[in-house]
């Protein structure tokens, strides 16, 4: 079994998170996953802040973000990523509700890696769900970690 | 007695002889007697001494008696002058120098006057050549000397005379030469005429020996012609010439006899008082004036040609005068007639605009003026004038006038204040209205000059018009007209304002310079009452719409955010059912009975149609917020990129696409294309039940708009419901027949009208149905 690294996982509804997660399980994927409540969180779990601080020091394969979410949401939690020198090379996929243009055109230009709108039907679903998985936790190649 | 007798014979015989001989001397002498007497010679015996013994015809010539002569000498009867001569001539005789002498010399004749006669005379000597008397023949010469004198004279005279008279005199033979030309004609062609041939002088073609040809075959005796010729300074002249025939004495032509005379400036003058004639016609003609006269006592009207086109007579007409009064329009006689015969009887001029009737019928206006012509002993005996047809000017007078009176009821009852400035800007005319807006009289108005501070004018922000603003003198400044000048004017007795409209312009005198500036207004001030409250109207409803506006961009905002949470919160929620529907179907399947399992798929079907029904109705309201990017489109590239997916998505379908080509528009490419896809989809859903589908595409062009056309062989609907077809969520068919939320036509709609298309559709049940939508044609 390959060594994977941390999934990010953002979301405050705890129907999708356990929706996805029960999605990712069918992968194997579910173990690395680390779920946040919003996008103030993410900030924190990436820059070691507060319950973080004494993580292991390493970047999250990617990060998953809803765009929606209380306190700070995934276009702002993006913008900081992009941002940050140290955060900026980690890949990013938005996975939301909203088909909203402007969500999606805010995104890219921002530099995020991936949108994908979460289908209604549920095997759609779980189809979406394990090719990100599969794709950005297991196929991609991140750059080398001293890049950090 | 022999001897004696012989003596006696002889003697006898001697005597006999001698009187033989006697008898024959005289008859001698009797012969010479008569020739002498009766010679028609006069004949004289003259002595030394001058005595006459004369014969009959010397007393003839000389008019005496021969006893008187013998008394005479011939130094008596000789001419005083002759004598000298005479005795000079009788000596070189005597002295044998001559023996006979012959001359001619005057007698006086005993009346007194000169005989002319040729004298011949011989001296008669005796034997010893002693000389004896002189025989003297004479004959009467007077006539022959008077005629030779006569002659001589004629020719003297005739010489003076061709010397004297200024024609040219020249003879040609018959072969046209130059024989013969007077001083004139040597000094006109040159001392080398004589000999030439008469053609070497004509200048040009000229076809004088053709004319003067019948004298030369005995047709005529004279001939006038007229022909170019170079004169010696190589000048170019023209000569008339007079040719006469000149005959030998059998009569036959030898030559010609012609005078000529240089006619050319004569020639000139005439073609020039022939042109000034015609141009004086011409002048009266355009003029339509001409002259005529009355001679009293022969009560008769000389009219000159134009006088006579005036009258539509015929030129040359001369009526009597009544004839002539009789013209005149019956209410213009008696003023005719009176003038007339003031003029004639009193001397009195007239200058009178009369009408006249000409013989067509036609009334004519005409000027008339006439004047009465004294002779020396101040008798009028002639009045003459000159006549003009002015009905051109009267007409015009009369339009003038109808003008005049026209344009002063116009300004009259103008609702504009008219002012007509004079060049110094003082008031010379102005309409009441001007008067009434001006606040001031008529008789104020006149003559004020627009610095008179009457009134004040003010700009449309109250400040106060300096005087070079005036518009009359900003005219007469610049020269330049004003135009929609806003003024209000302040009258000082009242306190208000009326605002004026004021249009102006400068008009000029031939020089260039401001002749009058005229200026007109109209009253504004309700104008601008009503444009104030305009002004206030439209900033209060600038507010309001602003305040719209920031009420419609909330709401707008609001809305963006109701799609927000429509698009996400909404969909949340059944995601959620689908994904635990889903994950219970998924693991706990075998626990579930046949009917448990048909509920949850029953729930996962209506969360999948309330799932499509939320995308579209966001669809739908995207559509409405989306800001359009139109651009020149090829409609086929984007009919293209639709139908290539919808051929993908119903590869098992047979249908027959039937496209063509399709104009370029200006519009939004990604709108355009979801206008296609819903047209098209449309049209490939509701051909299912058909076996196979036909769908034409094609467009036309329609006043300012392109009409696209889809047509398809479906099942079509009712037109009854037509109207509902492009609503929001409006279906004419069930879902279980055909899927479907009711949006795409709506959407279809709202992006047509937001390019300023319509859309509309036919169709009859199951005959297939029609869709039309229109872009309209250049809108950029």
């Amino acid at each position: 079994m390959i060594d994977l690294k941390t999934i990010l996982f953002a979301e405050d509804n705890p129907k999708d998170v356990e929706l996805t997660l029960e999605a990712m399980a069918e992968n194997n994927l579910a173990n690395n996953f680390l779920v946040v409540k919003d996008g103030v969180e993410v900030i924190e779990y990436l820059r070691y802040e507060g319950k973080y601080q004494n993580r292991k020091k390493e970047n999250p394969a990617f990060i998953l973000l809803d765009i929606k979410m209380p306190r700070m949401d995934g276009i702002e939690v993006l913008k900081i990523i992009r941002e940050d020198p140290k955060l900026k090379k980690i890949p990013v996929v938005m996975l939301t509700s909203s088909r909203e243009e402007s969500d999606l055109i805010t995104s890219y230009n921002l530099g995020v890696n991936a949108y994908v709108v979460k289908p209604v039907d549920f095997s759609d679903f779980i189809y979406a769900v394990k090719q990100i998985g599969i794709f950005w936790a297991v196929l991609n190649e991140l750059p080398p970690s001293g890049e950090y | 007695m022999n001897n004696i007798e012989k003596s006696k014979e002889e003697l006898t015989e001697e005597l006999l002889k001698l009187e033989q001989e006697v008898k024959r001397l005289k008859v001698i002498e009797e012969k010479y007697r008569y020739i002498f007497d009766y010679s028609i010679v006069g004949k004289s015996f003259t002595g030394f001494d001058g005595s006459l013994n004369v014969n009959q015809a010397f007393c003839d010539i000389l008019g005496y008696s021969s006893d008187k002569l013998k008394l005479l000498k011939w130094q008596d009867i000789t001419h005083p002058d002759d004598v000298e001569r005479d005795q000079n001539i009788i000596n070189s005789i005597i002295t044998g120098e001559y023996k006979s002498r012959r001359w001619e010399k005057r007698y006086i004749h005993k009346n007194g006057h000169i005989v002319w006669v040729d004298i011949s005379t011989i001296l008669q000597r005796d034997n010893e050549g002693k000389p004896q008397y002189f025989i003297t023949s004479i004959q009467d010469i007077t006539e022959q000397r008077l005629a030779k004198e006569e002659l001589h004279n004629l020719k003297l005279r005739q010489e003076s005379l061709l010397f004297a008279i200024p024609e040219i005199i020249m003879e040609v033979d018959d072969d046209k030469i130059y024989r013969w030309s007077n001083k004139q004609g040597l000094e006109f062609f040159g001392e080398g005429v004589i000999g030439k041939h008469a053609d070497d002088y004509f200048e040009g073609e000229q076809d004088t020996f053709s004319i003067v040809q019948p004298l030369f075959s005995g047709n005529a005796n004279i001939i006038y012609v007229e022909s170019w010729q170079r004169r010696k300074d190589g000048e170019k002249r023209l000569l008339g010439w007079y040719c006469s025939s000149l005959r030998n004495e059998n009569g036959e032509v030898i030559g010609s006899l012609s005078s000529a005379r240089d006619i050319t400036e004569q020639r000139l003058s005439e073609e020039k008082l022939k042109d000034s004639n015609a141009l004086l016609r011409s002048a009266e003609e355009k003029a339509k004036l001409g002259g005529w006269n009355v001679i009293l006592n022969e009560n008769r009207s000389y009219w000159s040609d134009e006088v006579a086109a005036i009258h539509e007579m015929p030129a040359g007409y001369s009526p009597f005068v009544e004839d002539g009064i009789n013209f005149y329009a019956p209410e213009w006689r008696e003023r005719i007639t009176k003038v007339f015969t003031d003029c004639a009887q009193n001397g009195i001029p007239y200058n009178e605009e009369m009408q006249i009737i000409t013989s067509s019928g036609k009334l004519v206006w005409v000027h008339t003026i006439g004047e009465a012509v004294r002779d020396e002993k101040g008798m009028i005996y002639k009045v003459q004038g000159a006549f003009q047809d002015i009905s051109v000017r009267k007409q015009a007078e009369i339009d003038l006038r109808e003008s005049e009176e026209r344009y002063r009821r116009l300004i009259t009852n103008l609702e504009a204040g008219v002012v007509v400035h004079g060049a110094d800007t003082e008031i010379i005319l102005n309409n009441h209205r001007a008067s009434i807006l001006l606040g001031l009289s008529d008789e104020q108005m006149k003559g004020k000059l627009a610095i008179d501070p009457q009134w004040r004018f003010i700009h449309e922000d109250k400040k106060p018009f300096s005087l070079d603003e005036y518009p009359v003198n900003r005219i007469k400044d610049t020269k330049k007209p004003i135009n929609n000048l806003i003024m209000g004017v302040v009258q000082n007795s009242v306190n208000d304002i009326t605002w004026l409209l004021v249009n102006g312009f400068p008009s000029f005198n031939s020089n260039g310079e401001t002749k009058e500036i005229v200026i007109s207004f109209i009253d504004i001030t309700e104008r601008k009452q009503a444009e104030n409250e305009i002004i206030k109207l439209n900033k209060a409803l600038d507010q309001r719409v602003f305040e719209r506006t920031v009420q419609l961009e909330a709401a707008n905002k609001e809305l963006e955010a109701f799609s927000y949470s429509v698009s996400h919160d909404l969909r949340a929620p059944l995601r959620h059912i689908d994904g635990y529907v889903g994950l219970l179907l998924r693991r706990y399947q075998e626990l579930l009975p046949e009917k448990g399992r048909h509920y949850l798929h029953t729930i996962s079907d209506s969360v999948s149609q309330m799932g499509t029904l939320i995308d579209d109705l966001l669809d739908f309201s995207r559509t409405g917020r989306h800001e359009l990017i139109i651009q020149d489109l090829d409609m086929n590239q984007v009919l293209d990129e639709s139908l290539e997916q919808i051929i993908q998505t119903n590869s098992k379908r047979l249908i027959d696409w039937k496209i063509s080509k399709l104009p370029n528009v200006y519009a939004d490419w990604a709108m355009m294309r979801l206008v296609w896809s819903n047209l098209l989809s449309n049209a490939v859903k509701f051909t299912r039940l058909k076996e196979k589908s036909v769908i034409q595409i094609s467009s036309y062009v329609e006043n300012d708009d392109v009409v696209f056309v889809v047509r398809d062989n479906g099942v079509g609907f009712d037109m009854q419901y037509s109207s509902k077809l492009f609503g929001v969520f409006q279906r004419l068919h069930s879902t279980e027949d055909f899927e479907g939320t009711g949006i795409g036509l709506a959407n279809v709609r709202r992006i047509i009208a937001k390019h300023g298309g319509r859309t509309w559709a036919e169709s009859e049940l199951d005959k297939g149905a029609t869709f039309y939508f229109t872009i309209p044609i250049n809108e950029e």
